[in-house]
């Protein structure tokens, strides 16, 4: 039998809630395990230590914002995928965010269920529809 | 406004706080209160005043963060509420 590898995932948010919310969606619906970052330098270290299959990144946090993260995590993950996944989709609009390596965004004012798709439809465990960017008039 | 919700005070506590880590504290609260909220409302097309209202609120929270407790910035980033 083949070995397959484990279908983690990194959850970067500041905000503890949410992060376990997040957590626990994750891992009761595909994923093995999420392991919760509260910030970028954390999220940095944990993603070369357990190279996960898909990262999750909150825009807004202390130190680095989400966007400043992602090209730092391409840098040695260049083919995982990295959904950003905030709240304040208003500000980050004009940001070019597959420039930065972010591959796709869900917004937090949208079920929880459309973050899971998104993250299925991106690694491939099972087929989904998701959305690029945000919805507009949220 | 259509009435209140416990989002709406848990923001305007925040948005009253003056001690930086207090406000930190806060800030989490009323985007968790947030978020829930939006969760409640995903699958219901009614309440769009309460929902422009949530836009704002999570506005003025950005730029609390940005401009209260020195959260980061991406140089490209909308000015809150100028998108």
């Amino acid at each position: 039998m083949s070995k397959q590898k484990t279908k983690n995932v990194i959850v970067v948010d500041d905000n503890a809630l949410i992060r376990g919310l997040v957590r626990a969606k994750f891992e009761s619906d595909g994923f093995d395990s999420c392991i919760e970052a509260e910030n970028g330098d954390e999220a940095i270290r944990l993603a070369r230590e357990h190279r996960p299959i898909l990262i999750i990144v909150d825009f807004a946090m202390p130190g680095m914002t989400g966007v400043q993260l992602a090209p730092i995590l391409r840098e040695f993950l260049p083919n995982t995928p990295i959904i950003l996944f905030t709240l304040y989709g208003d500000a980050v609009k004009r940001i070019n965010l597959k420039a930065v390596g972010i591959s796709a965004a869900c917004s937090k004012t949208e079920l929880l269920t459309k973050l899971l798709q998104k993250a299925h439809e991106l690694v491939g465990i099972s087929g989904s529809e998701g959305h690029e960017g945000f919805p507009e008039g949220v | 406004m259509t009435p209140r919700h416990k989002w709406y005070e848990l923001y305007q506590s925040a948005v009253l706080e003056l001690h930086p880590e207090k406000l930190k504290d806060k800030i989490a609260t009323v985007e968790t209160a947030i978020f829930n909220r939006y969760q409640e409302l995903a699958n219901d097309s009614d309440h769009s005043e309460e929902r422009a209202n949530l836009r704002d609120a999570a506005n003025a929270i950005r730029a609390l963060q940005t401009e209260r407790l020195s959260y980061a910035r991406t140089p490209d980033e909308s000015e809150p509420g100028k998108s």
